[in-house]
């Protein structure tokens, strides 16, 4: 069988070493905040260009599996994602690992990580003809269906305070508006300085109202906190077990998909992927209020999904030529440089090249879990540094991953600006979670909504005649009246109960 | 309070150190190519070749430093401001003459000598496969009986696809009939065509070829004085009647103010670099089409470009200044 004969050429000693490679350079630049996936291939694809070409799809794809998992760690152990897409780990990782769970957070994380991508593998492997289409399917107006989906879903991750939770993500799509408009060219609340023309650095944005945040908030500790060596469980006591990694199995699942199905459309990625699985599978729950005080759901959820997007982005990639996220953008330039030609001929003409990618993901994520599994004792052993120590070194790692994003110490001033933002916000008990997600989905929302427009020749009733937008509306319609219907029935339900007493 | 200063001491020390002799010729460290674009992309990649043949050719390593922002001009205006000994240069391509008239800018064009021009790529305007129109002609009168319906796609205001799109449409004579649709990048454009949300998309041919090939786009007109080489049937659009001549090109170039015998130098070793066997082999791996300029020519390109490029967006309504 052909399949076999390309397996053992594939899985060679050289390949298996730069997947490990890979993976471990992709972890070590997922966890460190201030390098994002796409700044580490970046970083890796230099290096990809001076190898042959099947050690460097290993390299990049491992990387790309490994970076998506990495983020988690430092979202996990410090509360300082180390990308967007593992933010939505932090909200109950951090929580766990402050009580003293960091090896089972890490340890969900891990797994959901690798089974969130085994789904999505399966999924491209099986169904990538039929995904490339229905990618196809999504033009601006029904971008804008779903992304404002997303952002109505995510209302859920608001925590209790709604108000709070609105005015966050109102300043996250007021300040995503700075820099240039994307249509007209205009530019927008830049007051003239030359180095906002393109916005605030998306980076600089994240990495201070997460990181420095962060940092700032614990700055408040005394002396004698900061200095004290955390205690951390022993890791044999602090595992995974089978049983709770089984008992997360449709929520892995579930977000795993969501995560493929995100990946597969071009320009959206494991930010909106892991918060749009985490509001699910919170909406799903059976005990909802649970999410955000540590339980292994939320890190489950968001993990599969985040690396769900890694095979969902590869499916426009391979079957159009069209990269699915920023990080699949970079790999195609480095296939092409290979000579490999991402694209609907890729199929036909060079099968090997696609089987070679196909089990390179493979690969990559039994790669991930055997690095994982052996890195994970001594990840944890961060959790007792002392935060006197860690919480400089961090923001060194912030401020030159900052400025390595594009060269400019401006957007190092940017991250200081956002991080004392972020610590305001905090300090005054908004969320950190809809100010972000506005931030990044605002802007996708407002583009597709006057590029719809645009097309249509200003028909508003666009988004209702095309049959996925008209879809996605109505879902965000009837989520809206859904919520406020349970809202409406529990509150019905205490005001029985209390009259009861 | 004595481990402090002792401290203080090394580092004013290592300050010391770290100022580089400028004895001998020139190149006697490493010299930093800046690409105002981001990591990963076309031009990054395209940089990224010239690498391996500078440590041959021109004695010291090139290191490639991505400065991504504002359409190209971030990067250009950081090497402007840099120091002019030849140590920093910029990779750009045509946006450079473009972005001083879409708005204020740190730079300005005549900041800038040629040094090595190293390739030259003509846009094209690719429709889907099935579309009804078959040459510019029938396309131009489709849009001209049916205004308001058409939309094209490029990847962003000011971006030179964007221009060299709305080149072609202005010869056509139908600029305010053909909307263009900014998308954020080539990506969501490419799919957006195939998908039928939009009617064309203006972009370079390597992007799209895999798709041309398997029929799923077709190229209506190529916007250059020459056919391409992958579609030798297709006409240029000024053979078809619409002199859309503009193409977008990529070179070195380096601030004015360095010393002539330095740019002699940067001059030669790139035209060695790009001479060279093992260059042409990895640029024809990437397509890109290989055109050499020296810094004469290609400088005179830069000004002829820059006064066309004036024209056109005053004459489009873009043009701010």
């Amino acid at each position: 069988m052909e399949i076999l004969s390309v397996l053992q050429s594939i899985v060679t000693v050289n390949n298996i070493l730069y997947l490990c490679l890979g993976v471990c350079g992709g972890i070590i630049g997922g966890a460190l905040p201030g390098i994002s996936p796409s700044m580490t291939i970046a970083l890796l694809l230099p290096m990809s260009l001076y190898l042959p070409t099947s050690n460097a799809i290993m390299l990049l794809i491992g990387a790309y599996q490994g970076a998506m998992y990495g983020g988690s760690i430092s979202a996990i152990l410090i509360n300082t994602p180390g990308t967007a897409s593992a933010a939505a780990t932090a909200f109950d990782g951090y929580e766990m690992a402050r009580q003293g769970r960091a090896g089972k957070a890490i340890g969900i994380s891990l797994a959901a990580s690798c089974t969130g991508g085994i789904i999505s593998c399966i999924m491209l492997i099986l169904l990538v003809k039929h995904l490339a289409l229905l990618s196809l399917k999504f033009g601006p107006a029904e971008y804008f269906g779903i992304m404002l989906f997303a952002l109505t879903m995510i209302a859920g991750v608001c925590g209790g305070n709604l108000l709070k939770g609105l005015m966050a993500a109102t300043f996250g799509i007021m300040l995503a508006t700075v820099g240039m408009d994307p249509v007209t060219g205009t530019e927008r609340l830049t007051f003239g300085i030359f180095d906002l023309y393109d916005g605030f650095s998306m980076l600089s944005v994240f990495i201070g109202v997460f990181a420095l945040s962060e940092i700032l908030v614990q700055l408040r500790m005394s002396r004698e906190e900061l200095d004290t060596k955390p205690e951390i469980l022993d890791y044999t006591r602090d595992r995974l077990t089978f049983g709770e990694y089984w008992s997360q199995r449709w929520n892995m699942l579930i977000s795993g998909i969501l995560g493929c199905l995100i990946g597969i459309l071009p320009g959206v990625g494991g930010s909106t992927a892991s918060f749009v699985a985490y509001a699910e599978a919170k909406r799903r729950s059976k005990y909802p209020e649970k999410f955000g005080t540590g339980i292994i759901d939320g890190v489950a959820a968001s993990e599969a999904a985040n690396n769900g997007v890694c095979g969902g982005a590869l499916v426009p990639m391979l079957a159009l030529g069209i990269p699915g996220d920023v990080v699949t953008a970079i790999m195609i330039g480095a296939f092409v440089a290979q000579g490999i030609k991402p694209g609907p001929l890729l199929f036909t003409q060079n099968i090997k090249d696609v089987y070679l990618i196909y089990i390179g993901l493979i690969l990559s994520v039994i790669a991930l879990f055997v690095i994982g599994i052996f890195s994970i004792r001594y990840i944890v052993k961060i959790v007792s540094i002392k935060k006197s120590i860690l919480f400089p070194c961090v923001f060194v790692l912030c401020v030159v991953g900052t400025y390595a994003a594009r060269g400019n110490l401006f957007d190092c001033l940017i991250m200081i600006m956002f991080g004392l933002f972020g610590y305001f916000l905090r300090r005054n008990k908004f969320q950190i979670a809809p100010f972000i997600i506005a931030y990044i989905l605002g802007p996708e929302v407002e583009l597709n909504y006057r590029l719809a427009l645009r097309i249509s020749n200003m028909n508003y009733l666009t988004f209702f005649q095309k049959p996925i937008s008209l879809f996605f509306i109505s879902a965000t319609l009837l989520f809206i009246a859904f919520s406020m219907f349970k809202e409406q029935i529990s509150r019905t339900l205490r005001f029985k109960g209390s009259k009861n007493q | 309070m004595a481990l402090c200063a002792a401290v203080v001491g090394l580092v004013l020390h290592l300050g010391v150190l770290a100022v580089g002799s400028d004895a001998g010729e020139f190149p006697t460290k490493p010299i930093e190519m800046v690409v105002p674009y981001a990591p990963g992309g076309g031009t990054h990649i395209a940089a990224e070749i010239l690498v391996p043949g500078a440590e041959q050719f021109l004695g010291q390593p090139l290191q490639i430093t991505t400065k991504p922002g504002a359409g190209g001009a971030v990067g250009a205006t950081y090497v402007v401001k840099s120091k002019a000994d030849g140590y920093t240069l910029l990779y750009t391509t045509l946006s450079l003459a473009i972005a001083p008239y879409l708005g204020k800018v740190g730079y300005d064009l005549n900041d800038f000598m040629g040094i090595a021009q190293c390739s030259d790529v003509a846009s094209v305007i690719a429709v889907k496969a099935d579309s009804p129109w078959n040459n510019a002609k029938e396309l131009q009168e489709w849009i001209k009986k049916n205004p308001e319906q058409f939309s094209w796609a490029h990847p962003g205001v000011g971006s030179s696809l964007h221009i060299l799109g709305a080149n072609v449409f202005h010869q056509m004579g139908v600029l305010k009939d053909a909307k263009d649709v900014p998308f954020k990048g080539t990506a969501p454009g490419t799919a957006a065509v195939l998908g039928g949300h939009v009617q064309a998309i203006s972009t370079f041919l390597p992007a799209i070829l895999e798709n041309v090939k398997a029929n799923e786009l077709k190229v209506i007109g190529v916007c250059g004085a020459e056919r391409l080489p992958e579609l030798p049937d297709v006409p240029t659009f000024a053979e078809q009647g619409f002199p859309a001549m503009s193409t977008s090109w990529r070179g070195v170039f380096a601030s004015k103010n360095i010393p002539p015998e330095i740019l002699k130098k940067l001059e030669a070793s790139f035209a060695e670099i790009i001479a060279s066997p093992a260059y042409k082999e990895r640029s024809d791996k990437l397509g890109e089409p290989l055109v050499y300029k020296n810094m004469e020519d290609f400088t005179a390109l830069l000004n002829r470009d820059s006064e066309a490029m004036k024209t056109l967006l005053e004459s489009m309504g873009l043009a701010q200044k």
